[in-house]
């Protein structure tokens, strides 16, 4: 990772194993499909990144 | 984010977008949102961009149609996702997770790392997730996942 972030001159951002983002996906996606979809407020979104355990300056939305 | 935000319209333009990707695995063309919705392509148009400002649809570069239905993809990319029933495609490794998860189905991908170019493939089969030992590495925080989409 290290070769590409200087190749491409990115920041390093953050990483996460699949079954994190497996557990995040599942609540972040569940309810899309729905016709009274309305859109998520940032403080939702948060709580849904905070329950899978993803905290930090990286996941921080509000 | 500008204006008052997505019209009941525009919410049914989403809503009609998301059921065809759903369906058939890629995007209604504006003609047919047009047909669909009894609206004019136009309107249609003006929709999305609204959609886009809701951080909701990400329209074509050149406005031609939509690009972004997260986690669905209107072109081709990088993360082919085989569901039981199509083959779609996903914007990024967490939405070719995303599809699995959204239409509440299995869901395979095939592609390789953005860095090594070392095949890996992962997803969900027999509801069940599986794959390579990696990692997803997210370079842009999701705060400002919607500034370049695109890069995202």
């Amino acid at each position: 990772m290290d070769a590409w972030l200087e190749r491409t001159g990115h920041k390093r951002g953050a990483t996460i194993d699949l079954a994190q983002m497996w557990a995040l996906v599942q609540p972040w996606y569940a309810d899309r499909l729905a016709p009274e979809w309305r859109g998520r407020s940032a403080q939702e979104a948060q709580a849904i990144m905070d329950d899978v355990g993803l905290t930090g300056e990286f996941w921080r939305l509000v | 984010m500008s204006g008052a935000g997505p019209s009941d319209f525009d919410w049914a333009v989403r809503a009609e977008i998301y059921r065809v990707f759903a369906d058939v695995g890629s995007s209604p063309s504006f003609e047919q949102l047009s047909a669909a919705l009894d609206a004019s392509v136009a309107r249609i148009g003006e929709s999305v961009a609204v959609l886009y400002e809701a951080h909701e649809i990400a329209p074509l570069p050149d406005g031609s149609g939509v690009w972004m239905a997260n986690p669905f993809a209107a072109t081709e990319t990088e993360y082919p996702v085989e569901t039981p029933t199509m083959t779609v495609y996903a914007n990024c490794a967490w939405d070719a997770l995303g599809v699995p998860a959204i239409l509440g189905t299995d869901g395979w991908t095939r592609t390789r790392c953005q860095e090594s170019h070392v095949p890996m493939e992962f997803g969900v089969r027999d509801g069940r997730l599986e794959g390579d030992d990696s990692v997803i590495h997210l370079v842009t925080p999701p705060r400002d996942a919607w500034l370049d989409i695109g890069f995202t």
